[in-house]
């Protein structure tokens, strides 16, 4: 599995108050499976190309990132860089810009994107759209986000071309498969675009940045975690293992040695289930204002899953007022909590409404 | 079906501090106020006490693991003694202990006591998880969404289900709860033990901030600094020592198996351990129609909600009916069954390991008839119902008294 991300919070990519990066940074990540079997889209050249170019550094004990004058790296750049490896691609394969279904980049902005993809002789329904108004320039993570927003609407044959900026530049290109037709749900990105949510202060934003301290109305300690428990119980924590009692069928969270059912109670005839991609169905919920939040109330649920097991989760990506018994609900691995002083983030699921 | 303790031991002296935040007083200033008032209730001394048991939860807040505590505080001269712990029903626990340890022969004369002193944490509400604290147990700390208090939004939860069920809207349902800590309110400001002592309205408790939707701040119990202390003898001896004990009538504990929490069986509009530990209790005590039978209650009324499906776990209003006998009064002191006399955990205030030994002082006085502005004509039979957790995953106890 390949993964790429990047998240804008300190001490990772942050962009200064007040600052264009504030503006346009946002946070991001990709993974992929590499397979030689059931490939969607194979990858079939690159070309590369090094620069140690000044124009976004940070050192450790820089809080946010700098940067300097916009045309500098613009003109000397990111107008350089892009066209030079992705003109050496098309040269080395004997390719041109006709041969491409798609290209994409990261953009820094939005009139140098279209301008430079212009002058590689690309028509504007070659252009994917680089999503700066949605989910920000995304920094490492940016070119697989975008290949991965071109994946959404590719047909079997597509040549797609993507590049990445950063001391330099590296294009690649793939070709689609007609495996991609057997995905049964395509809408990898566009899940998380339709539940998008505006952020409507800016106090908040500080907040989530970890800018601004904020009081959570208790003391600052947080219990330690107990790391031998975390490591035995790694399924049903990260992959949201249960057991399911194979005498009556029941399936249960967390996974239990002594079943559940009350008309059962079977002792070690339980086998792994797995929950994460089980739909759920909201029994109760409650709206908590006392619980430690930094976006405050906390709300959680009891949660029914299809097929059978309960069991209480944090709800997420939305508000009290939107929630209601019987509402649908699948699970989504979040971090759960930040034990700073001990560097320890803790991992666990929380359901989120199901947005058809 | 075992014999029971139906009139097996008796209750011939009691003691109960002031509750509340009671920031000059240590835990052991607690164990001997609420000791000595015991002691001289009962009219013996020290020396005759033979076992104890201490109730407490937050051990962490300035107490200490093990009953030794209590023994050093009080000087027990050598004697058994135990400290137990069932969450908010750890005060019924030390009374259980003492009461067994009598009704079996161990020992003719036995103590049981809880205090809790959680004002010391310095900030509002339950200890929070931190190094020592954890009582979910430390997995709880990793996939519980509340772990560091679970109880509003799980009572919270309860509330939301039974509003649906018997189709209450959220404003409704708000106000039938509302009228619960009104009532509370009243009796607690007739009883100078109390914490708060302030009559309120149903206005005020729907206007009070929310702590988890939708129970409010009205709707919850504060915590508090507290003890208090129980004598309990074998019943054949009680009237040597006075001529009006307290017989325990029953006492009986459910403790949820987990299958109101990982089960879809459960129905999350009642809280089934009340439920079976009332079963039990009426059978122990030879109760048929607890409606008819019962002369008053102290319930654990943590959240509003918690009194409201408690009238039903009991089996004293008909399920989905509580509504009505709220309405109708039948719960106020001047109703067919008060509820809360001395104002409840809501008013009297909620020192975790005192609360079960609190609800047994009130039944007690009541008997006794030294209820004062609170009295309740002609008690005979009192009802303590003590729950620890929350729904779905309780322990609870039941204690029946009588004259």
């Amino acid at each position: 599995m390949v993964t790429s991300t990047e998240k804008v919070n300190l001490p990772g990519r942050l962009g200064k108050p007040g600052s264009a990066q504030e503006m346009t940074f946002g946070d991001g990540a990709a993974a992929f499976i590499l397979s030689n079997k059931r490939v969607i889209a194979g990858l079939e050249g690159s070309y590369s190309i090094t620069r140690d170019f000044p124009d976004f550094r940070r050192a450790e004990h820089d809080k946010f990132v700098r940067t300097i004058e916009n045309r500098f790296v613009r003109e000397e750049g990111y107008a350089k860089f892009i066209p030079e490896a992705i003109s050496g691609l098309m040269k080395k394969y004997g390719l041109d810009a006709k041969d491409f279904a798609r290209v994409a980049f990261p953009c820094l902005d939005a009139r140098q994107y279209s301008t430079v993809c212009k002058n590689l002789g690309f028509q504007p329904d070659q252009i994917q759209q680089p999503l700066l108004g949605s989910i920000g320039e995304t920094g490492a993570a940016s070119p697989l986000i975008l290949l991965i927003a071109m994946l959404e609407e590719a047909k079997p044959g597509d040549n797609l071309l993507v590049a990445s900026y950063g001391n330099g530049a590296e294009a690649l290109f793939f070709k689609v498969t007609d495996e991609i037709t057997n995905v049964e749900d395509r809408r990898w990105l566009k899940k998380y675009l339709d539940r998008r949510a505006e952020l409507d202060s800016y106090e908040k934003y500080l907040v989530f940045r970890n800018l601004l301290p904020v009081d959570t109305g208790y003391d600052e300690e947080t219990a330690k975690t107990e790391l031998p428990l975390t490591w035995r119980e790694r399924r049903p924590i990260l992959a949201l293992f249960g057991s399911r009692c194979k005498y009556c069928g029941t399936p249960q969270y967390p996974p239990q040695r002594i079943c559940v059912n009350p008309d059962c109670g079977a002792v070690d005839e339980k086998e792994d289930y797995c929950f994460s991609d089980k739909r759920a169905v909201l029994f109760s919920y409650t709206a908590d204002h006392t619980a430690p939040s930094l976006h405050p109330p906390l709300i959680y649920g009891m949660i029914d899953f299809e097929g059978g097991g309960r069991f209480v989760f944090e709800l997420t990506d939305c508000e009290p007022d939107a929630i209601d018994i019987d509402m649908r609900v699948e699970m989504s691995l979040r971090r759960k909590y930040s034990d700073e002083p001990r560097g320890i983030h803790g991992y666990f699921w929380k359901a989120i409404p199901i947005i058809e | 079906m075992p014999e029971g303790i139906k009139d097996k031991v008796a209750i011939i002296g009691m003691g109960c501090t002031k509750f509340g935040e009671l920031w000059d007083k240590s835990a052991e200033d607690l164990m001997v106020e609420a000791f000595q008032e015991a002691l001289e209730d009962a009219g013996i001394e020290k020396k005759d006490i033979q076992a104890a048991w201490q109730g407490n939860q937050f051990t962490e807040v300035n107490i200490g693991h093990s009953a030794l505590p209590l023994a050093t505080t009080l000087k027990l001269p050598f004697i058994p003694v135990t400290r137990v712990e069932n969450l908010c029903a750890s005060g019924t626990e030390a009374i259980r202990g003492a009461c067994y340890a009598v009704a079996s022969g161990a020992c003719d004369i036995a103590l049981a006591l809880g205090v809790e002193k959680v004002k010391d944490l310095g900030f509002g509400g339950l200890p929070r998880a931190n190094e020592d604290i954890v009582s979910l147990g430390t997995r709880g700390r990793v996939i519980f969404p509340s772990w560091v208090n679970p109880n509003p939004g799980m009572f919270a939860m309860m509330a939301i289900r039974y509003f649906k069920r018997y189709g209450l809207s959220i404003e409704e349902g708000k106000k039938t709860l509302a009228k619960i800590s009104v009532k509370s309110h009243h009796n607690g400001a007739l009883n100078p033990k109390a914490h708060l002592r302030r009559e309120i309205t149903v206005e005020d408790v729907l206007n009070a901030p929310m702590i988890a939707m939708p129970l409010g701040l009205f709707d919850s119990c504060g915590v508090s600094d507290g003890a208090a202390a129980a004598i309990l003898v074998r019943a054949d001896i009680a009237e040597s020592f006075r001529p009006d004990p307290v017989y325990i009538k029953a006492l009986q504990v459910a403790a949820d198996s987990g299958e109101s929490l990982m089960y879809t069986g459960y129905d999350y509009t009642h809280v089934e351990t009340t439920y079976r530990a009332a079963i039990k209790a009426y059978q122990e005590a030879g109760i048929e129609n607890p409606r008819q039978e019962i002369s008053m209650m102290e319930v654990h009324d943590c959240f509003s909600i918690t009194e409201l499906v408690t009238y039903e776990d009991l089996m004293i209003s008909p399920r989905g009916k509580a509504k009505d006998d709220i309405d109708a009064g039948f719960f106020e002191l001047d109703g067919k069954i008060p509820c809360q006399p001395d104002g409840g955990l809501k008013c009297f205030g909620h020192p975790i390991g005192a609360s079960g030994l609190r609800m047994v002082y009130e039944m007690y006085k009541q008997l006794q008839g030294k209820a004062g502005p609170r009295q309740v004509k002609d008690p005979r039979l009192g009802l303590t119902h003590n729950l620890g957790g929350q729904p779905p995953q309780s322990v609870c106890s039941i204690c029946i008294v009588g004259n």
